[in-house]
């Protein structure tokens, strides 16, 4: 399967992608969620590669897919996906692809991914989860209790 | 604060990510404008999302948002509505939450854009200019395209195809109409939008015949031969429905080509039939402002480049949603929303002289049989060349043999769907 990015010549490699992936959403999740007041996110993000965020951002675009559904709070039996393990998701959405979970959708929207793909989503996921502990969890919160 | 907060909370769904992509763009000169001024026309599953994904995505563009009406009338779940299942405001969202994330929600009819002079004109006069524009009109009924059938004739007989007023007209008129009654339905060529909704429409008002008319029928008059998850409405209506519903195609020569409003009739190649209810699933065209901007080709929909749903016809404007031609993806909420959430992004990078994304989108469209009785379609999409084309292997209907516990968790599913994605777009 086509690696999303190569037809514009981005270069990241497929075979790091899925490991980039992580940290880079991390990073920049984590930059958000938990920079000081005062100093610039751009100052902060400005040594970023642009190789890095290329991958992050094609990595968000992919798990968007994803928020159609799946949004910051679960609705009804459709949870939310954000801080669950990226280890745990990534082994759900393979088993989806697989037929190997029992669903009513899941299975067929999986099998429009590869494997590796599959794993950056989770990554993303579980980076979200992670800007929530650090700076986003009060909101978080305060928005489940509101609804 | 409650701004920063509901900002927070909207970038969990679009990451920091993007807001780092921006950062980084944000301090080099190449957008030419300090504060790049984004302007998106309509306040749908595609605009509304498009603004909160650049809300994130680029913290330093002044987002403006033109929308028609101050409330937003939901089309997907309306057939319940029609079916006296659900009451309208459930289907009614308001843009406050955008407004308090910083984006500008202009109230406005847009009327006119200038593509050379990079501006849209507003029906009071005026001009708002732009470095990027995003048109996410949705439709509008082409009232010239079915003889008999002009915005008179659709206060008689109603198309509900833009929820509102139209759905609780329809509703009123299956309320109104006599217990052995008799409802028409046409239905048009492809494209429009919602591809499965004439036949959820047609399974919900059987419900409603079946429940409150039980002498009454239902005849969908088609002008197609094939359509979205028929094999799974037509085995679900003859469970269901029986005689009560009848569809004819072209074959069988139900092509209507005219209707007379004020006899209540309607004309096919062969036949006319009188109804009581004659609801008119209109031919549509992209909503008037793409026209106006020139993005409209010949077909009354917006060509656009794949990946960035960049008009063909015009440079710096995007169209999204139900307006765009994508090729093999469908004029759905999910698809708009989707759209929007990617273009988002995709401005973003493009104002950062930064390539664009090669991503996947995906689409689910439910629909509900009976209330108890959910079925599925979905497909995973990707550029191949200048075309959303389906990726092979995935995707498709809910099984043909599926049990009946299967169907009752898809109509769950589908509820909560509305639930998840109207809070994503307005919550």
């Amino acid at each position: 399967m086509t690696e999303p990015g190569a037809a514009y010549g981005l270069t990241v490699s497929p075979t790091r992608t899925a490991a980039a992936i992580g940290r880079g959403a991390l990073l920049a999740v984590w930059l958000l969620a938990a920079a000081p007041a005062g100093a610039s996110e751009t100052e902060r993000m400005a040594e970023q590669p642009a190789q890095t965020r290329a991958a992050t951002d094609a990595a968000v675009a992919l798990a968007g897919g994803c928020r159609g559904c799946h949004g910051a709070q679960a609705a009804g039996a459709l949870p939310a996906l954000d801080g669950r393990d990226a280890h745990e998701l990534a082994e759900l959405l393979l088993a989806f692809k697989r037929d190997e979970r029992p669903a009513t959708l899941m299975n067929r929207l999986a099998k429009g991914y590869s494997d590796a793909e599959l794993e950056r989503i989770a990554a993303v996921f579980a980076a979200n989860g992670a800007a929530r502990e650090t700076g986003g969890a009060a909101s978080s919160k305060e928005g489940n209790a509101s609804r | 604060m409650i701004g920063r907060r509901a900002l927070l909370r909207y970038a969990s769904g679009v990451s920091g990510a993007s807001a780092a992509t921006l950062a980084g763009l944000a301090g080099c000169a190449s957008t030419g404008s300090a504060r790049p001024r984004i302007v998106i026309v309509g306040g749908g599953f595609g605009g509304a999302t498009c603004a909160r994904t650049l809300r994130v995505a680029l913290p330093s563009a002044r987002i403006t948002l033109i929308v028609r009406e101050a409330t937003y009338t939901a089309c997907p779940f309306s057939n319940l509505v029609i079916a006296g299942l659900r009451e309208l405001p459930v289907q009614q969202f308001g843009y406050a939450t955008l407004a308090a994330l910083g984006i500008e929600v202009r109230i406005a009819a847009a009327r006119d854009v200038d593509a050379a002079r990079r501006s849209v004109t507003l029906a009071n006069g005026e001009r708002l200019t732009y470095d990027r524009l995003v048109l996410s009109p949705g439709i509008d009924v082409d009232y010239a395209a079915l003889p008999g059938y002009d915005r008179a004739a659709s206060e008689r007989l109603p198309h509900a195809w833009q929820a509102g007023a139209q759905t609780l007209l329809l509703r009123e008129q299956l309320r109104a109409m006599p217990a052995d009654g008799l409802v028409v339905m046409t239905i048009p060529e492809n494209p429009y939008r919602c591809p499965p909704g004439p036949y959820e429409r047609a399974s919900l008002i059987a419900h409603y015949l079946r429940t409150h008319k039980p002498g009454a029928r239902l005849l969908l008059l088609d002008a197609k031969d094939r359509f979205s998850k028929m094999s799974l409405f037509r085995a679900a209506w003859r469970e269901r429905y029986g005689d009560r519903l009848q569809w004819l195609g072209a074959a069988d020569g139900a092509r209507v080509i005219g209707v007379d409003a004020d006899a209540r009739r309607v004309f096919t190649d062969f036949d006319e039939y009188a109804a009581d209810v004659i609801n008119v699933v209109p031919p549509q065209k992209a909503g008037a402002i793409a026209a106006r901007a020139g993005v409209a080709d010949a077909s009354g929909w917006c060509p656009v480049y794949a990946a960035t749903f960049a008009a063909t016809l015009a440079e710096r404007i995007h169209v999204i949603g139900d307006a765009a031609i994508a090729n093999a993806m469908p004029k759905s909420a999910f698809a708009a929303n989707a759209q929007g959430r990617l273009v988002g992004l995709q401005i973003a990078r493009l104002l950062g002289d930064q390539e664009p994304l090669d991503t996947t989108l995906l689409n689910t469209c439910y629909s509900l049989v009976a209330p108890d009785y959910g079925i599925s379609v979905a497909g995973v999409y990707r550029p191949n060349g200048e075309r959303w084309a389906e990726v092979p292997g995935a995707g498709g209907t809910s099984p043909l043999d599926a049990p009946a516990a299967s169907r009752a968790l898809e109509a769950r599913y589908a509820r909560d769907w509305f639930t998840a994605i109207t809070r994503d777009v307005f919550g």
